[in-house]
């Protein structure tokens, strides 16, 4: 018990000492943070805008303004974390850490460098974690919205037509080659910057070709390989295998995995991967030093002069390429230009991971709780101030979202930023307080005893890891979206929807409906229900029902759908429902919801529930056939 | 000397400056959206003067005749508060487009409506479509609210090529 309560005093400890730090950096820095922020904030609204005109006339162009945009916004992103470190006295620490001569680092003297080294991974952790997916979709959103584009993607889409998928290999390819060529042309050029800024550009551009176009080869790929009788001959072997094993057991199993795969993998994913990964990676803004970098680390340890496995193979690579002839001179030069590149890049950030991964149990806790409650908090706050403003039709959130966005983007990124280099120079910290008198570590929490974090134990690791793991899932299970904003009405009521005026008459039932002329019949029940719409104007409008009794629901059927009120005018229609008799139940009721102006595009809107008042047993009321009409009547202007 | 200094120390240095840039650009970029925001939802047409002719898919088009009426011939009647507006075009069809697309919308200020299936008019050398060849009078009936009917100013004619174009016209 005395190991679990220190444990969590220490993980109190280090999340309180974290808080503490961060709100002390905001207190100093909220100017220059606020004006990165803003500065991110404004380059997103501007660069959909213009990718909004520009898709309109050359799809392609879009690509360059979402990676202008991409590159300005993690500029931004990158020089927060960097003027935080400044802030706190990072620089200095690792100075007196360091057993390596000092070397100037580009990342101190030139912000084009710091992104060179950073822009890709950071490109890769926005892919992952679907921050360029959810740019890329306001784009669409927007563009479809202004341009009546179907589909805008669609012109990127690699197997819509060969060209697109030849053009697409082309310009990775020849993005590949041009990394490799302008690498060593940059360190000779007069003019670095404007040699970095271009292949900073040709990176971010190669990454959204990747995003648009990799995603579509692979959704293809999944939608082939399920098509395929191998996948069907692959499921009737499962099948077959599992016949002998009774049902309750494989149903407990699919539950399971279900439950794995579609509920715990997300939260760890999502709740423990990304505030690591973006921790990790908040590592490479921080110069070199950092990352020669297992000489701090190992201080206070034994260092071993075993090279990692990636060094061994780089050195036999060097050791061969130095006697090889001909075309082997040839293949190994080829192989160390590609590994060149991974070794700018990927090794660093792994070997930032590394380092944050051993900064000790309490540390990690209090980072993943902090970064799991700052994440709640932003996105509760998004669903209120949402809830505040009420369901509007999609035109109105499309006007609105910039400034939406200044909730999350600005303020709630804003804080995170900071929260991050914080826990970044708290781990670096810990690490230079086990180097002993030498380092001088900057952030140290009040509580003695939470400098010895990396030395762990099991009872430490459990508590943390359980801890952890509560306040991750408790926030993964609180709704993260608002929802619709549901008006309730009853029948021969008649209640607003988003402008039109939506009233329903008491529903009638039957075996089957006579339409034109013709008798159709059901194995199941109709439900028809007498729905008027009024249209003030000045636009068509139209609403769709959902025919709703418990978890059930029903679309209408086949003919007819809901009334679309022309401008100016009230109309009625004969709903119908084809739905199973059990669902006809006291609590049935029909869910409206208005289309808009567009048929695809939603925000947070309205939505009517009129409550059917059904009596138990009203399915008594049945009748053989019911005549409906199969065209909205005008009745009135 | 401050050039000598690392760029993230001349950031902090510079708190003021950059705070009111991106002040201003954030200003800037709101504005942006705004003013591109303001022309949502709002369709707007080129228009041809009353009376002038218009060229459009190959065909030359005139609105001739703007005429509220209570009943379409057949004896079809507008429902309670409406009235119906049957609008008259003067068309040269004679190098019209071979798809013989055409639409017809009544323009009333920002509303529009739809033109009535099944009008026949009276006439049988008026039309009620765009037929490749045609020369004549191309009519369309219009159900509106009667308390617009002041307020009508025009036809929509959209054809397969180039922009729908409103032609001007009043109720007389």
């Amino acid at each position: 018990m005395a190991a679990v309560r220190s444990s969590l005093t220490q993980l109190v400890a280090e999340l309180s000492s974290l808080t503490r730090h961060t709100v002390r950096v905001l207190g100093r820095l909220w100017a220059p943070v606020l004006s990165l922020m803003l500065l991110g904030w404004a380059t997103q609204q501007l660069s959909i805008l213009i990718a909004t005109e520009v898709s309109a006339v050359w799809a392609w162009g879009v690509i360059i303004v979402l990676a202008v945009g991409a590159v300005i916004q993690l500029a931004t992103v990158i020089a927060v974390l960097r003027v935080v470190a400044v802030d706190l006295g990072l620089p200095k620490m690792l100075a007196e850490a360091s057993t390596v001569e000092s070397v100037d680092d580009d990342r101190d003297t030139s912000l084009v460098a710091l992104l060179n080294i950073t822009i890709l991974p950071f490109l890769a952790m926005y892919v992952a974690f679907g921050y360029l997916q959810d740019y890329a979709a306001r784009l669409t959103i927007v563009a479809t919205y202004r341009k009546g584009i179907g589909d805008l993607l669609g012109a990127l889409n690699p197997l819509e037509n060969t060209t697109t998928l030849i053009v697409m290999l082309v310009l990775l390819g020849a993005g590949f080659i041009f990394k490799r060529l302008v690498d060593p042309w940059q360190r000779r050029t007069r003019h670095p910057l404007v040699v970095g800024g271009i292949q900073i550009m040709v990176e971010a551009c190669l990454a959204f070709v990747v995003l648009l176009g990799g995603y579509r080869v692979y959704q293809s790929f999944s939608l082939w390989w399920d098509s395929r009788r191998v996948s069907a001959w692959l499921d009737h072997a499962t099948s077959a295998v599992l016949a002998p094993v009774p049902s309750e057991v494989t149903n407990a199993v699919a539950a399971t995995w279900q439950a794995l795969s579609g509920q715990l993998w997300p939260v760890l994913v999502d709740g423990l991967a990304r505030p690591l990964l973006w921790l990790a990676m908040a590592g490479l803004v921080f110069g070199s030093r950092v990352l020669t970098l297992a000489d701090l680390w190992r201080l206070g340890r034994p260092v071993t002069h075993t090279a990692t496995r990636r060094e061994q193979v780089l050195a036999r690579l060097q050791s061969q390429s130095s006697t090889a002839r001909g075309v082997r001179a040839i293949v190994l030069k080829a192989q160390t230009l590609a590994a060149s590149g991974i070794d700018d890049t990927v090794i660093p950030a792994w070997q930032s991971l590394r380092l944050v991964v051993r900064a000790g149990w309490p540390f990690l806790g209090a980072f993943v709780i902090g970064f799991t409650a700052l994440d709640l908090v932003g996105k509760q706050l998004e669903v209120w101030v949402t809830r505040l403003i009420g369901g509007q039709l999609v035109g109105v959130w499309i006007k609105i979202y910039p400034f939406l966005d200044l909730l999350p983007l600005v303020l709630v990124m804003g804080v995170t930023w900071v929260f991050l280099a914080v826990a970044y120079t708290r781990a670096l910290s810990i690490f230079a307080g086990e180097a002993g008198e030498t380092v001088a570590p900057v952030l140290v929490p009040q509580v003695p005893g939470v400098l010895r974090s990396l030395r762990t134990s099991r009872v430490q690791a459990i508590t943390v890891i359980l801890v952890t793991a509560l306040v991750v899932a408790g926030a993964a299970a609180v709704p993260a979206t608002p929802g619709s904003q549901v008006v309730h009405a009853s029948v021969l009521t008649s209640t607003d929807l988003h402008g039109q005026q939506v009233s329903v008459d008491h529903p009638r039932f039957a075996t089957a409906i006579s339409i034109g002329g013709k008798t159709v019949t059901t194995d199941e029940l109709f439900v028809i229900v007498r729905v008027q719409v009024r249209n003030p104007g000045p636009k068509p409008g139209s609403v769709v029902a959902t025919f709703v009794s418990g978890q059930s629901r029903y679309p209408t059927w086949d003919f007819g759908g809901t009334p679309t009120a022309p401008p100016g005018f009230l109309v009625a229609q004969d709903v119908v429902f084809e739905v199973d008799p059990s669902a006809v139940t006291p609590d049935a009721r029909l869910v409206f919801s208005a289309v808009g102006e567009n048929i695809a595009l939603h925000g947070y809107q309205k939505t009517l529930e009129v409550d059917l008042a059904l009596p138990p047993g009203a399915v008594a009321a049945t009748q053989e056939v019911i005549t409906v009409s199969d065209m909205p009547e005008r009745v009135g202007a | 000397m401050t050039a000598s200094l690392p760029w993230a120390q001349r950031l902090l240095q510079r708190r003021r400056e950059l705070l009111a840039a991106a002040v201003a650009i954030a200003v800037v970029a709101s504005a942006a959206w705004l003013w591109v925001a303001a022309g949502d939802g709002t369709v707007t047409y080129p228009t041809v003067p009353a009376g002038q002719t218009h060229h459009a898919g190959g065909a030359t088009w005139t609105l001739t005749r703007l005429t509220a009426v209570n009943t379409l011939p057949g004896g079809t009647r507008p429902v309670t508060g409406a009235v119906f507006v049957v609008a008259d075009i003067q068309a040269d069809l004679s190098n019209f487009g071979t798809d013989d697309f055409c639409s017809l919308r009544l323009h009333v200020q920002a509303w529009e409506f739809d033109s009535e299936v099944g009008y026949l008019p009276t006439d049988p050398m008026v039309r009620t479509s765009c037929r490749r060849g045609d020369r004549g009078v191309v009519s369309a009936a219009f159900e509106v609210p009667a308390s617009l009917l002041d307020r009508v100013d025009g036809v929509v004619l959209a054809t397969a090529e180039g922009r729908a174009t409103v032609l001007a016209g009043r109720i007389g």
